[in-house]
This record gives C-alpha cells, structure tokens and sequence, in this order.
C-alpha cells in the first residue's frame, strides 16, 4: 500500500572533531501517496541525506518523519516497509541474481514456492529472465541496475527509495530504464522518492521536483511549474540546460516608468511591478527564449565563443559587451563560428527578474500575457 | 630496392628474430634455474635424504637397510599415537581459538570504535615478539613463586595455593597453548579484518532495508565473504602449529610425562637425544604424508581458494 510522506522541520547534523555540519536544516514537505517525487540538487545539498531519514538509516536531530498518521522518525529500516536502491548498485556479491533479488522476502519469511514465483515476475517486467542464475559479477551494468530495481519492488514496499541509481550508467541505457521506472511507478501502488543530481531524470520523471540547495528548501512543485515560475535565480539556474542566462541590471525611474538597462538594452516594467524604484537587479532570460534578430522589443549583441550543434538546433556559449557570460539555444544559428557577433532579442514574456537577495520578483511571461510560441528544446519537459 | 639487398634484409631480419627467441628462453632460464636449484638443494635433497635414512637403523654410524622397519616399529608402538594426539589436540585448541579470538577482536575494531586504530596496532606486538620473548613473559606470568595469575587466583580464593602450570600434569598443555594463542591470534585477526574492510558497507545498510537483523546480517553477507579466508588461516594455520617445535620445546621440553610432546618434539628427541636418527626419520615421513594427505583432501572438500567476488 503506498503511503504519503510527511517531513515536519527535519533537521540533520553530522558533528566531526568539534564541528557541526548542518546536512538538512529545518525540511518540512508533503510527498503525496503513490507520486513519483524526485529531490534534485547540486553535491552536498541534502537529497541523500533526507533519502536515507526516510529509509530510517539516519535518525533525525530533530523534527518528525511521518509514513501516513505513523511517526517511523525512530523507527529503525527494519520496521519500515521501505525498499532501497543504493547509488552503489550493492548486490550481494555472493549470491545468484536469483537470491539477491529474493533475499528480502526470504527474509521476512515468504516460502520458497512464492518467493520463486515473485521472483520470475520481476524478472520477466525488467528483462533480466536469462540472467536468474547469474552471479552478479556476469552481468553488465545495466542488468546489474535492474538486479538491485527487481529486488526493490519485489517485496512490495510502501515506500521505494532510489538514491542516484543511474549515475554509472551510459547516457543511452539511462534514457532506457527513466522509461522503464515511469512504467513500473505506473504499475506498482508505492510511493517513489527519487535522489538525482541530474536535472533531465527529475524534469522527465518526476510528478514533483524537490529542488535544495544547502540543506534548505529551495523550491517544490511539478516540473512545468518549476521551469515556467522559478521564485529564486538559483531555481531558475539550476533547472533548464543549458542554465538561465543571468544579466546585472541597473533600475532608473523615469516619468513614473521603472526601466532596466542592462549591457545595450533597456527594459520598461509595466506598472504595479513591486520592484525596486533604484539600485540593481538581475534579469533571466532562458537561452531557448532568445529570438535571432530583431523580433523581440530588447535587443542584445553576443560575441560568439562556441557553437555545439545538436542536430535541430544549435546551442550558441558568448559573452555580452561587458563580459557576462550569455548561451542561446536557437535553429536558426547553424552557420555562427566564434569571433561572430550574434543579434538576438527578447521581450519581457521571455524574462524573469530577480531582486538582490536573488528571489524573483517579476515572471514576464505573467504580465506579457502567455508567451506566443512554444519553447523549443527544453530538454523534454513535459508535465 | 633491389633483390638482393631485400633478401639480405629478410636473412638479416631471420637471424634477429631467432636471436630474440634465444633471449627470451635464456632469460627465462637466468630467472628460473637459480630458483630451482635452490629449491632442489635445500628443500628436494634433504627431503629424500631423509626419507632415504628412514629406511636404514642406525644410518649414521652403522647402516643397516631395513626397508620399512622402522615404519611398522613405530606405527605398531601405541606412544606414537599418544604423540599424534598430543599434536592434533595443540594444532585444532591453537588453531581454533587464534581464530575465535582473532574472527572477534576483528569484528569489534570493524565496527570503528574509539580507540580502535591503537587496538589494531597493538595487536602486532604479540606477532612481532621473539618467541623466547613471549614465553619469558609466560613464565612469569604463570610462576607458581611469583606469577601474577596465581596471585590473582589464590587472592579471589579461586585455588588454594599456587600451581605450577608448565609442570602440571593437567594444565602444562592448556598453558602452552595458551602461550600460543596469545602469540598467534593476530595472525587470524589482520587477514580477518583486511577482509572485513573490504565489504561494502552498502551491503549492510541493503541488508538493513530488506529486514535483516544484525545476525541475520552477520550469516549473510559477513560469513560468506570471510568463508575463504576462514579456511585458508584453519589450513595453513593448523599446518604450522602441527609442525610447530620452538614454542612447546622452549617452554615445557615435551614435559610433563612427555604431556606435551607433540610429534615434532619427539622426532628432536629421537634425533637429538636418543640419536637414532631411522626412526626420527620415519617419524617426520609420517608426518609429512599426515600432512599432505590432510591438505589434499581439504582441497578437495572446502576449495577454500573459492573467494567470493
């Protein structure tokens, strides 16, 4: 039966010789029953350390972890039906792939005859029935991946934890199993928790992203949502590839308008924005929203340093005038080298601006009303 | 080109390539035959030697072929079964708790207890002692005039008054192989926890997650990685104190009422002090085959070079 999670300001501190690390600081979130819910976000940010809380492998400092109404907070793993899959892979080297993917029912007491027919289930579902009496030492990589997946959902778990579990894998074989945990969340009535560092894992597989950043929550919401309306610049930067272009802007008041001017563009704000009348902000525009020409109502000259070609489309690395790094993501950019000076342009649809304290106080795609086209290349997002 | 340089070039090419094969089979030859010759006189030639000598009485001074004489004598006499159980019950008491003490010192400091990193240091020394060293500190010890032991035991009103282990009919072998024990329990304890640390700690957390309980875990996954290992220490282990001589014989002389004689003492006695050196040399053929005949079948039975992955 897949249960809803529940963290209540979790809080992790590891002490080494003196020194207090605080791993997740004060995490309160809600993991709807049976989702598939992916905690994202860069080394050190937390998402593992919150994975093994829920697995009961680490006790909080403090704050609750609650499975449905029952606090598990002490409970140990053993008394959490909870399966795992470690970023490790760690199938019992010993054993044949058989025994690894039943040795927890064998030992929770499920006889032999059953054991053997849950077995061959999974094994079918993950195409690994030639591989049953393999050692794990036999298998590739990719075998081994499902070996430690069947031995996860075989024992039917309330919750299915997976940490980083595709990090050793080939970029094709992961395209491969992404479509094939989706089908098995489909299937399965458990509730998925998913650790990546890989954004593209979490924006395609994901019912909610878990975005953190130092041990804090930076945002949480479905994968459209956290792409279309990030409230942060460290939202906006980490989610999308290539990264949210980022300008410094200076704010002027001029005849009761707020305008940005940034390095050769200039920016009205339509009125009522709650932005500030003077000093600096930050403008987002993602690379994919870029127009080459002059289409768009803010224009922008790009020196050209790398062209990497994708096949539909080409992403564009340069620097504006005054050195800001700056990519665009376009299909019409085939023939640019480096040394070029690109021309692009951009209306206030396509932008978000951030405060100085880096939270986003302008989605430009809200006050423009909806964005005419839709974006291109957005590395698969889909809701 | 011309031909005649190109088939000059080829015979030239020939010659080099052979000369290479002549190398390489001399080079081989360099590293391998001293090894060999080596190995033949300090190891073939004694060996055969003495197996040689145990067919003859008094093969020193006055040789007498006796074919397997001196086998039947010494099979057909019943102290050599009392020596051969002296050995078996010293090399399996030795063997077994060097293990069990060194399979639990190991998966105590695995589990990176305080302090741990000082304990496995320590753990050397008794390795490192001289044997003579050791059983000076074990005779102390054990003194029944001025060891700490019976101190301590008469003093908890454990005993009456103080014994004499190493001269006690009862307790001689007990504190040999205590003495042994003590000396060779790292042994088992480094290559134990080598092993220990090289299982993931993954495996453990899985195990966790899956229900396990720390037993549960212990038979599971702790076991079978330490199973070949566990093996190779009882063979070679078991091996070495069947054979062992200094320890025994610096510390009782086979003594009490040849107590301790194990089968190595007596072939010391044999040779040494009744200088009959047809029967010591049987006796060691005994032992030998003993041994080789064990080995092999242990092969056979437990394949201990089997480790897991």
């Amino acid at each position: 039966m897949a249960t809803s999670i529940h963290l209540d300001t979790v809080r992790k501190e590891f002490r080494t010789l003196g020194n207090t690390h605080v791993a997740v600081d004060d995490l309160s979130l809600d993991i709807p029953e049976g989702s598939f819910t992916t905690f994202v976000g860069p080394s050190g940010c937390g998402k593992t350390t919150t994975l093994r809380m829920l697995a009961g492998l680490e006790t909080p400092t403090s704050g609750t972890v609650s499975f449905g109404d029952e606090d598990v907070t002490d409970l140990p793993p053993q008394e959490r039906n909870v399966s795992m899959v470690f970023q490790s892979i760690a199938l019992y080297p010993h054993m044949s792939v058989r025994e690894n993917i039943g040795y927890g029912l064998k030992i929770h007491g499920v006889p032999k005859a059953e054991r053997d027919e849950r077995i061959d289930e999974a094994a079918e579902v993950l195409q690994i029935e030639a591989q049953l009496e393999k050692m794990p030492a036999e298998l590739s990589g990719g075998q081994q991946q499902r070996v430690a997946l069947g031995g996860a959902f075989v024992q039917d778990p309330d919750v299915l934890l997976l940490d980083e579990p595709m990090s050793d894998l080939d970029a094709k074989l992961k395209s491969d199993l992404r479509v094939e945990i989706q089908r098995l969340h489909q299937e399965l009535d458990t509730t998925v928790v998913y650790v990546t560092h890989d954004q593209t894992e979490a924006m395609t597989m994901s019912d909610q992203v878990v975005l953190l950043r130092d041990g804090e929550l930076a945002q949480v919401d479905p994968p459209k949502q956290l792409f279309d309306y990030p409230n942060s610049e460290y939202v906006a930067q980490f989610i999308g590839m290539p990264s949210t272009n980022v300008v410094d802007c200076a704010v002027e008041h001029r005849d009761g308008e707020t305008v940005l001017v940034g390095p050769g563009f200039e920016l009205s704000l339509p009125a009522g924005v709650d932005a500030p009348t003077a000093g600096r902000v930050r403008l987002g525009i993602r690379p994919q929203y870029l127009d080459v020409g002059s289409a768009g109502a803010c224009r922008l000259s790009v020196d050209v340093e790398v062209v990497e070609t994708l096949g539909t489309e080409s992403v564009v690395h340069g620097r504006l005038e005054d050195g800001t790094p700056f990519d665009v993501v376009s299909d019409a950019v085939d023939d640019a080298v480096a040394g070029d000076r690109l021309d692009v342009s951009f209306d206030l649809a396509d932008a978000f601006v951030f405060g100085e304290d880096g939270e986003t106080i302008l989605f430009g795609s809200e006050r423009a009303g909806e964005r005419s086209s839709s974006p291109a290349g957005t590395g698969g997002v889909t809701p | 080109m011309s031909t005649a340089l190109k088939s000059r070039l080829a015979a030239a090419g020939s010659a080099l390539r052979e000369r290479d094969v002549d190398g390489t089979t001399l080079l081989l030859a360099a590293c391998f035959v001293p090894m060999l010759a080596f190995f033949v006189v300090v190891w073939v030639i004694p060996i055969v030697y003495a197996l040689g000598m145990s067919l003859f009485a008094s093969p020193v001074r006055n040789p007498e072929f006796v074919g397997l004489g001196n086998y039947a004598e010494l099979l057909g006499n019943g102290a050599f079964w009392g020596f051969l159980w002296n050995s078996v019950v010293y090399a399996v008491a030795t063997t077994g708790l060097s293990l069990v003490i060194g399979l639990g010192l190991a998966l105590v400091i695995n589990q990176r207890i305080r302090g741990g990193d000082a304990l496995r240091t320590l753990m050397i020394f008794p390795y490192l002692l001289p044997t003579l060293v050791v059983i000076f500190m074990w005779k102390f010890i054990l003194d029944p005039n001025i060891g700490i032991l019976n101190q301590f035991l008469v003093d908890a009103g454990l005993i009456d008054k103080p014994i004499a282990f190493f001269s006690t009919l009862e307790f001689a072998m007990p504190a040999v192989v205590v003495t042994s024990v003590w000396k060779f329990a790292s042994f088992a304890f480094f290559i134990l926890l080598a092993r220990l640390q090289a299982i993931d700690p993954d495996l453990y957390e899985r195990a966790r997650v899956e229900g396990a309980t720390t037993w549960q875990a212990f038979r599971d996954i702790t076991f079978p990685h330490l199973r070949g290992a566990i093996l190779i220490i009882l063979l070679v282990r078991g091996i070495w104190m069947f054979n062992k001589f200094d320890i025994i014989y610096l510390s009782t002389r086979g003594g009490p009422l040849q107590q301790t004689t194990t089968l190595p003492i007596r072939v010391y006695q044999l040779a040494f002090s009744e200088v009959n050196f047809g029967m010591a040399t049987a006796l060691a053929g005994v032992m030998f085959f003993l041994l080789a005949g064990v080995a092999v079948v242990y092969f056979r039975a437990f394949a201990p070079e089997k480790e897991v992955a």
